[in-house]
């Protein structure tokens, strides 16, 4: 589904991700872990075809086709989603007129009917009870006033609306207390099947409690330092980053 | 050029007078003629004059206007206006064809019960003692050379009076429709609205014309407010974009009154909007709220006084402008806070959307507070769509028009959502909408 290939990116002149490697099939959860400022959002930001990064060489193939010629609404519509570390505030658009035109936009592009008010509503009132989210969220401006729990399960609803196939969630544990986290990631297992795949990018193990990767690499200094299962997550949790940024093997090849 | 267009509006003033017949010598002619040697003493505002140093009226002063005509009623006229109007049923309308208030073709039957339009010339003809309230010059307007030209020629205009106690259910309708001519003209409409103590109305405003008509409307609007009533006042002013548009409105709130403003520009080549607020009696209350959203080339100057003249007032003023192209914006929001004036409340913000690097906007927030115990805020903030909530919608799906558009209206529609009347909030949510599509069209 998705195939990076020595993936060069760099931010206002400084190079972060030195050569990422990274192969994704269906029905996969692949974990990113890393220390702050090993480029993991950055990876995230790439995928998402966040123009504030610059990709210098290397490529990324989704779905077989060249994932970073295309504009990032059109990877949207592709079936991309990114979970946001930092929700955005949207004051005067509210979530329900958000959403819908989201919805609409991808179906249009797909060549399907467009929903109307009705049946929207009655999808979403379905997909918020996913996330345990009260129907008076449709109404108030999207993330507006929202706590930091209710921006990530917002997050989260809008992948469960859109329905996307490549799922990345940046950091979407970060600010999460223990109920959120559980609920944001019953979101997530919810969602999963054998047809889409996640990229969680996470700093800690104990969101991958909660969804359990097939993988997971390690990120150091913009390159996998190492690949495993969720064992290496629990390693990480005990010896901590710097065992990590000890690692001199070479990046591994895609999994 | 000056003299010699001082000389084109004194030949007019003359040919008016002659058009007046007997009716030359009242009292009311007296403050005509004053009016229009105030006007040929001070001519149009220079570019030196602070007030107006952010707007060059060369266009408007060297464009040579005749007087409009006197329209014949005919049916056609009205269905001319309802096509460039807003589609609302469930008001009573007023027609006006380039400046003249056309009886015939007006709702007159359906005015509610206590509320009396009728043409201005006619009351002013018939009861001189009413010339005080009906013609104002007060304040700092009298100094103002387009309301002593609309004086000088008044005679095209209204005068809406509501009963103490009465409140209208319905709201009235203004509709002043410029038709194409020949030739350039000039109308001078005065509205005056007077409502008697705990009457309260809506008075819905609105400005449009022929495709590419060239044309000056220079309109006085006088409200008088009396204790405790209300008058809630929308404009929306869709004039040609040949247009030149000057408008003055001059609202006076006795106590515990409330006067609301809620202006829409999306016309003219060249707008002046001029709003004087004077709040007289105490708990007094006045509300501006202003969207304007110029594009192509034109140009808008919006200048607004609140006038705190005596104790706990209290005065809310938001202005936005959506600017795309080359147009230029000007906000001037003066608050005057006199020193008997002690617990006023006042706030005023101004927030500016550029659309393009070629659009300009001036904003100054004037704060003259002469009282000690006062609350006054103010802000003005002049921004772009922010990358963020664009690559936000993007990264969902949404185009980047369909989200350029989202984020505009997000911007602007908190003015049309306070609208006091939600038919008429939503046909305009419809037409700012669609206003603000062509602006990224074009952009």
């Amino acid at each position: 589904m998705l195939e990076i290939r020595n993936l060069h990116a760099r931010v206002e002149g400084n190079e972060i991700l030195k050569g990422i490697n990274l192969r994704v099939n269906p029905g996969e959860i692949h974990a990113i872990m890393g220390p702050n400022g090993s480029g993991k959002s950055t990876l995230a930001g790439v995928l998402a075809g966040k123009d504030l990064y610059e990709v210098t060489e290397g490529e990324v193939l989704y779905r077989g086709r060249n994932l970073l010629e295309m504009d990032p609404d059109v990877r949207a519509c592709e079936g991309v989603f990114m979970a946001f570390q930092y929700p955005v505030e949207i004051p005067g658009v509210s979530n329900t007129y958000f959403l819908k035109a989201a919805l609409n936009a991808i179906r249009k592009y797909r060549g399907e009917n467009e929903y109307d008010a009705v049946d929207f509503l009655s999808l979403v009132k379905d997909k918020m009870k996913l996330v345990e989210m009260d129907p008076s969220f449709l109404n108030r401006p999207v993330n507006d006033g929202f706590s930091g729990g209710e921006k990530k399960r917002n997050e989260i609803l809008q992948m469960a609306v859109l329905d996307p196939v490549l799922s990345i969630l940046d950091e979407t544990d970060s600010g999460l207390d223990i109920d959120a986290l559980r609920i944001v990631a019953n979101g997530v297992n919810a969602l999963h099947n054998e047809e889409n795949a996640a990229i969680v990018v996470t700093h800690y193990q104990r969101l991958l409690n909660y969804i359990i990767p097939d993988f997971v690499h390690v990120l150091v200094d913009g390159r996998i330092a190492k690949s495993g299962d969720k064992e290496l997550a629990f390693q990480l949790e005990e010896q901590g980053y710097d065992w990590a940024k000890d690692l001199h093997q070479p990046a591994p090849e895609a999994v | 050029m000056k003299k010699e267009q001082m000389k084109v509006y004194q030949k007019q003033f003359s040919a008016f007078e002659a058009t007046l017949n007997g009716a030359s010598e009242g009292r009311v002619h007296q403050l005509r003629r004053d009016a229009m040697q105030r006007f040929v003493e001070q001519g149009f505002p220079a570019a030196r004059d602070e007030d107006w140093r952010y707007t060059n009226l060369n266009p408007l002063t060297g464009t040579t206007f005749v007087p409009a005509f006197r329209p014949v009623a005919d049916q056609s006229l009205r269905d001319q206006a309802a096509a460039q109007a807003l589609p609302l049923t469930h008001a009573v309308t007023l027609l006006f064809v380039d400046g003249y208030f056309v009886p015939e073709l007006s709702d007159l039957d359906a005015i509610p019960e206590g509320m009396t339009v009728r043409d201005l010339s006619a009351v002013i003809d018939e009861d001189p003692s009413l010339t005080d309230s009906v013609v104002t010059e007060s304040g700092t307007l009298s100094r103002h050379p387009f309301t002593a030209l609309n004086t000088a020629f008044t005679q095209q205009g209204i005068s809406i009076h509501l009963r103490r106690g009465v409140i209208a259910e319905i709201p009235l309708r203004l509709l002043f429709h410029s038709t194409s001519g020949t030739q350039p003209h000039i109308a001078h409409p005065r509205i005056v609205v007077r409502l008697e103590e705990r009457a309260e109305c809506r008075i819905f405003e609105e400005y449009v014309a022929d495709n590419s008509a060239v044309y000056f409307n220079n309109v006085v609007v006088d409200v008088h407010i009396a204790a405790n009533a209300v008058l809630k006042h929308v404009r929306l002013q869709e004039e040609s974009e040949n247009a030149f548009h000057v408008s003055t409105v001059y609202a006076q709130i006795a106590q515990a009154g409330v006067y609301e403003n809620h202006y829409f520009g999306l016309g003219a080549s060249l707008l002046r909007s001029n709003l004087h607020g004077i709040l007289q009696g105490e708990g007094a209350h006045c509300t501006m709220n202003g969207l304007f959203l110029p594009f192509g080339t034109q140009h808008m100057d919006h200048f607004t006084v609140i006038d705190h003249a005596v104790p706990r007032c209290t005065s809310h003023e938001l202005y936005k402008g959506v600017l795309s192209d080359e147009t230029r914006g000007v906000f001037t929001g003066r608050i005057i806070v006199r020193q008997d004036a002690q617990q006023t409340n006042a706030m005023q913000s101004n927030n500016n959307l550029l659309l393009s690097d070629t659009a300009r906007v001036d904003t100054r927030p004037q704060l003259e507070i002469y009282a000690d115990d006062v609350k006054c805020t103010h802000g003005a903030t002049v921004g772009r769509i922010s990358k963020e909530q664009l690559f936000y919608l993007l990264s969902r799906g949404i185009n980047r028009q369909q989200a350029q558009n989202i984020l505009t209206f997000a911007f602007a529609g908190e003015l049309v959502s306070r609208i006091p009347d939600t038919t008429l909030s939503d046909l305009m949510h419809d037409r700012i909408h669609k206003r603000l599509e062509a602006s990224w069209k074009t952009t």
